[in-house]
């Protein structure tokens, strides 16, 4: 097999058998090349990762716009991943662009038709929202014959990226971290927010309203004050509103905020008597969370009596400000 | 022994993971959220195609929130612009308790208690959403009622008349 070599101790293949081996080895080299993992696709999933967490983050951040274009970017990436498909239409499920919503649906129909029954839901409201109406009507229907079926809501997953890079990235900046300025507090004239007629003729509007009642759900304290129902009898200054007037029935003015001491609500002590009549400073004619606030708490609320209209009466007169018809 | 500590830190980063996977995930849309959903959706496609269809939807809705009066509203109307006042009067009704300071309400009732030639109704329900105010609707409360007073005055007039008549025979 081996013929010596003259004057060494190494032996020599002779010319075939050499060429058998060598091509066995390239052979073997090559397969060991085609196993390992290509530089150029880990570089490719690794992007896939990046557009992925990006997507996940903007997605968690409500940020459905950039979330969107991520899974999409991911989507052309990886065609056939169906998480992706996922991330798309749920993301688009909460900005409404149901076009979307329907083609990551289709598409993971193609990849999973077994995800038919589960995404019934979703499918038929995209088409129903596409005025696909004929199409959407047996998938809704679907949708409720397991609308008890519980479900997990989309959480969309961060990877880990666990490729050492070839250069380490450089250290970031340091931030020189300015002193946070405190803004000044704005300066108020004390006159303008005293508990006074005077100013609260300043409200954009004024009415003369009957006492309905409270709602009672939820619980009432010193600073959780209920929603009173008012029934307007006469707007003496402002804009026409509902005669239903819900109102936040404060128990403290502005300047006194703080609760005395064993404070409890009493419902006997602290309500007026229904179909009583009030003269209510609203502020800003604009409910906040469905009530009406009234100028500086329960100072805006004052009971209709002689004098109180009569001072009232002068003050609109005085100032021009009373509406034509009250 | 590293083996060992290699698979305490696995299975504990396991952990840490399936415990981060369950923070995140919070529960979907609940049961009844989404048949809620499902039967508006299906509402919607009935009422514009399949009109047959409606009514069964808004049964179900209604099995599900019976308090809506908006809901009865909707239906009121839906019922009382297929002619079927008696119907529409009655889910005029149910929404007129749910929710009796809403002047809209109080005109449908007026209106399907007008169709139904119940004018002495119909003119408690108009007089009603005049004392309300705010009515949002293209119909002016004053006006349905003045109407309304003169259907009751015509009927009124024509019984007596018919009164009358029995009287002389």
């Amino acid at each position: 097999m081996f013929r010596k070599v003259p004057g060494s101790k190494k032996s020599r293949m002779n010319g075939m058998k050499r060429k058998v081996a060598m091509l066995a080895g390239a052979a073997t080299l090559l397969s060991l090349f085609l196993s390992m993992p290509q530089k150029a696709s880990a570089e490719e999933s690794v992007t896939l990762i990046r557009h992925s967490n990006k997507a996940a983050d903007y997605y968690n951040a409500g940020d459905y716009g950039r979330a969107r274009d991520e899974y999409r970017t991911a989507i052309g990436l990886s065609p056939k991943s169906v998480e992706y498909y996922e991330g798309l239409y749920n993301t688009c499920m909460h900005s409404q662009e149901w076009d979307q919503v329907a083609f990551a649906i289709e598409k993971i129909f193609e990849l999973e038709p077994k995800r038919q029954q589960s995404l019934a839901y979703e499918y038929g409201q995209a088409l129903f929202h596409l005025n696909k109406y004929d199409e959407a009507v047996p998938w809704l229907r679907k949708a409720l014959v397991q609308a008890d079926t519980p479900m997990v809501a989309f959480a969309p997953k961060i990877k880990q990226i666990d490729i050492v890079p070839a250069h380490p990235a450089p250290p970031p900046p340091v931030e020189v971290v300015k002193p946070v300025e405190i803004p000044k507090p704005i300066e108020i004239n004390p006159s303008d927010y005293a508990l006074s007629f005077d100013n609260a003729i300043k409200a954009e509007c004024i009415v003369l309203a009957e006492f309905e009642g409270i709602d009672k759900t939820g619980d009432i304290h010193w600073n959780h004050p209920p929603l009173a129902n008012f029934h307007i009898t006469k707007n003496l200054k402002g804009p026409p509103l509902n005669k239903a007037l819900p109102v936040k029935f404060e128990f403290h003015d502005n300047v006194n905020p703080s609760p005395p001491s064993g404070w409890k609500f009493n419902e006997k002590k602290m309500l007026p008597e229904k179909g009583s009549v009030w003269i209510l400073f609203i502020e800003f004619a604009v409910p906040k969370r469905g009530m009406f606030e009234t100028f500086q708490g329960s100072y805006g609320r004052q009971p209709a009596s002689d004098e109180n209209l009569n001072n009232l009466y002068l003050l609109l007169d005085k100032y021009n400000m009373r509406n034509q018809n009250s | 022994m590293f083996s060992m500590i290699n698979r305490t830190a696995f299975s504990l980063a396991l952990a840490a993971a399936v415990l981060a996977g369950s923070a995140n995930a919070s529960w979907a849309e609940s049961a009844l959220a989404k048949k809620e959903t499902i039967h508006r959706c299906l509402l919607q496609i009935y009422v514009s195609q399949r009109k047959g269809e409606a009514a069964g939807e808004y049964n179900a809705l209604l099995a599900m929130k019976p308090a809506d009066g908006q809901l009865h509203y909707d239906y009121a109307n839906f019922l009382l612009r297929g002619g079927n006042n008696a119907a529409a009067a009655g889910q005029y009704r149910l929404a007129t308790k749910y929710q009796p300071r809403n002047a809209d309400f109080q005109i449908g009732l007026g209106n399907a208690l007008l169709h139904a030639k119940d004018y002495n109704g119909a003119v408690n329900a108009y007089r009603r959403a005049v004392e309300i105010g705010g009515a949002t609707g293209t119909q002016s409360p004053t006006d349905l009622l003045n109407r309304a007073l003169q259907y009751q005055q015509q009927q009124t007039n024509f019984e007596n008349y018919k009164k009358q008549q029995k009287d002389n025979e």
